[in-house]
């Protein structure tokens, strides 16, 4: 009996020892959400000569970057490419959490508004060398100004795929009814004009409508008065090294009462949380949303809309918030020196040769190929390639995506709210860039 | 007697190697980070780099830093509101589904099911409940004639209504565990004390506060206790709900201290500023069990 009992307790923490190893050789299943993104992306199997890549276009994007990678694949490549497509809010958290456990991809993205924080940080390495090797010449296939937005300390870290601007679109049938034309929307020169637009719009239109569809909180007010702080001549946050603040205050300001009106002139209808939906509804003659939502909108029954830069409205350069995407290396100790080339050489071509399909996404594409393509001409994204010329990107500060940019935003939307007064609310901004620097 | 103290001996092996697994791996997996924790936090570190040791140079910062008393007085306010709160709807809950009624099993399941959601199911929910123009609670405003377009509440711009949203989504979503901590409690009391005091001629509200609440003190302080707790690491749904909006007036503590370490890269900032969180939480767990003490 005893023996029995010996031999029980034995087998019963033999058998929980041996399950704990278990656990442990076991593979983690990989975790699918129901639009084909992945939670836990280092569990994805990458055959021995693949290269993995981890992306974060979803939607409409993820399709036109599958073709990308489906193209390259075709051409048998030395190392196919693995797409894994993870959930945009988290990606750059798991991209650096997993750059730094030695879990990361061989290729990533990064926002060109990112890509000095994570080239600051080890998270991507740079690929001048390997450009060299190949025998890339980057000025015949890019502008200069894309070629300076990835090169940090004389070093190239991405190869730029697009650039994507926050526009202006604008529901013709709305319009129509205020009697307003599309040579009146393309034709706005000042704050004043676009003014007299809203107010004739306003009238014509029902109370349940509103004549611009913008949200109170988020990206989006912050990047007109961004493009509205830069137009009124303000100056770049930062200095170089992002060590002091060189925000004219006294501009942001007047930037941000600016916007400020527009809601307080009853231009903007209140409480809408999802504006590009509520433009799509029908019920908004205008709105200031990024390039990427050309494609969902024009998929939209019966929304009868167009797209233009975003309007002059102070001085007499349209200048506009921009970002852009462009492809990287993350820092892997398990990729040999021949499979980073491989992985450098289809970042390029995935950005020249795949040019012309990712302006399908709306974006506008960096490589000159495609954008000088009549391909590309035919497009609604080419109404807004004049954006290139006028983009201000984000300043080189490490803190800026995550630190610097989310305060901005958190004060400002104080500010839209009517939580802060115009000089709590501009304090809080240059404290949003004072707290963030290097 | 020898032969017992081997005896004794071999039951603390055995039982010792029964604990064994456990404690390897709570070692591995909560002690040892706890202690790296204080270690992270005497440090400047961005997850990458090399850690730099600054000393307290994080607490100093975090005293100095007036968002980090915006926050930790927003955590107060919604653990002040919120306890008392789910302490006594689910002990109503409770008591409701413990009479002797027909749907007595409907009533249980109905105040116990939305636990069974997820954080962000339940945010969800309360998000389109609240939603305006098209969710439930303004649709039925407006259907009413009691707002119109223009004058319906915007639940999510002002910080008052986006506490209700918060603190409604949370009671309503956490009343069922504690109801049933409360109800198994009830089942303890004996039937033969409630038939002694009614032959004694109590009414139903003398048996209430008289027998059944002092009965369940304990129970009361055990639910106030695990309630203050999670209510002072309170997360998901504020994030979920109002992105800690409008501005920073519903933003959580523990929302700051994930943004610091994870949107930031400050992981020596976040990790001084949870062992503040963990001070405060311990205090309160202190004075409890001492008020708790001293009632009994």
């Amino acid at each position: 009996m005893k023996m029995r009992k010996k031999l029980l307790s034995m087998l019963l923490t033999g058998a929980m020892v041996l399950s704990m190893g278990g656990m442990t050789v076991m593979a983690e299943e990989v975790d699918m959400n129901e639009d084909g993104t992945i939670n836990n992306p280092e569990a994805v199997e990458v055959a021995d000569d693949e290269l993995s890549f981890w992306s974060l276009f979803t939607g409409g994007d993820g399709e036109w970057f599958g073709k990308i990678v489906d193209d390259y694949n075709a051409t048998s490549p030395t190392n196919p490419i693995k797409r894994i497509t993870l959930v945009w809010a988290d990606y750059y958290t798991k991209l650096q959490t997993a750059v730094a456990t030695g879990n990361g991809p061989d290729i990533g993205v990064s926002h060109v508004s990112k890509l000095f924080e994570l080239a600051d940080t080890g998270v991507v390495e740079p690929i001048t060398d390997q450009l060299d090797e190949l025998g890339v010449d980057l000025s015949e296939c890019f502008s200069q100004e894309s070629i300076d937005s990835v090169t940090i300390d004389g070093d190239i870290y991405a190869i730029p795929l697009d650039t994507h601007s926050e526009v202006m679109y604008y529901n013709l049938d709305l319009l129509e009814q205020a009697g307003v034309t599309e040579d009146d929307v393309k034709g706005i020169q000042s704050a004043e004009d676009f003014e007299a637009i809203c107010a004739k719009v306003k009238e014509a239109l029902p109370e349940d409508n509103s004549v611009i569809s913008l949200q109170t909180n988020g990206d989006d007010p912050f990047r007109i008065w961004y493009a509205v702080y830069f137009q009124m001549g303000g100056t770049d946050f930062v200095n170089d090294g992002a060590t002091e603040c060189t925000l004219d205050v006294e501009k942001a300001r007047a930037a941000m009462e600016w916007v400020k009106s527009l809601y307080d002139n009853g231009y903007i209808l209140e409480g809408i949380d999802d504006q590009t939906a509520f433009f799509q509804s029908g019920k908004a003659a205008f709105c200031f949303a990024g390039t990427w939502v050309t494609g969902n909108l024009e998929a939209t029954d019966g929304l009868n809309f167009n797209n233009t830069t975003f309007p002059l409205l102070f001085g007499d350069t349209p200048y506009c918030w921009s970002d852009s995407h462009t492809l990287t290396i993350p820092v892997n100790a398990d990729r040999t020196d021949e499979e980073t080339l491989e992985a450098v050489k289809f970042i390029v071509s995935a950005s020249v040769d795949g040019g012309i399909t990712w302006a399908g996404s709306g974006q506008i594409p960096s490589a000159l190929k495609a954008n000088e393509s009549d391909e590309y001409k035919a497009m609604k994204g080419y109404n807004v390639v004049d954006e290139l010329k006028y983009s201000k990107y984000a300043p080189l500060a490490s803190n800026y995506y995550g630190g610097m940019k989310s305060d901005l935003i958190t004060a400002l939307d104080g500010y839209w709210q009517n939580m802060d007064d115009i000089d709590t609310a501009s304090d809080n901004v240059t404290a949003a860039i004072e707290d963030n620097l290097d | 007697m020898n032969s017992m103290k081997k005896r004794q001996r071999r039951a603390t092996i055995t039982a010792l190697i029964f604990i064994l697994p456990f404690f390897i791996l709570f070692t591995i997996f909560t002690i040892y980070p706890v202690i790296q924790g204080v270690w992270v936090s005497l440090n400047k570190w961005n997850l990458m780099g090399r850690q730099k040791f600054i000393g307290l140079e994080n607490y100093v910062k975090m005293f100095n830093d007036a968002k980090f008393w915006t926050m930790l007085k927003n955590t107060c306010f919604f653990t002040l509101v919120t306890s008392p709160l789910i302490v006594v709807v689910s002990l109503v809950f409770a008591l409701l589904a413990n009479r002797p009624v027909r749907y007595k099993k409907f009533l249980r399941i109905a105040y116990y099911v939305p636990g069974v959601l997820s954080v962000s199911v339940g945010s969800f929910i309360a998000q389109y409940t609240f939603a305006p123009y098209r969710g439930l609670v303004n649709g039925i405003l407006t259907s009413l004639g009691l707002v119109t377009t223009a004058t319906e509440p915007q639940w999510f711009q002002r910080p008052e209504l986006a506490w209700a949203v918060v603190v409604i989504m949370t009671v309503w979503w956490t009343c069922g565990f504690p109801m049933l901590m409360y109800l198994s409690a009830l089942q303890d009391i004996s039937p033969e004390l409630m038939e002694a005091a009614s032959v004694d001629g109590a009414n139903a509200r003398q048996k209430l506060f008289r027998i059944t609440l002092p009965l369940l003190k304990p129970t009361i302080y055990l639910v106030t206790m695990l309630q203050i707790i999670a209510s002072f690491k309170v997360f998901g749904q504020i994030r979920l709900i109002t992105g800690g909006g409008p501005g920073n007036s519903t933003k959580s503590l523990v929302m700051y201290i994930y943004e610091a370490a994870f949107d930031k890269n400050k992981m020596g900032y976040s990790a001084a500023m949870s062992y503040a969180l963990f001070i405060i939480i311990a205090i309160c767990v202190m004075i409890q069990m001492k008020l708790q003490k001293g009632d009994e």
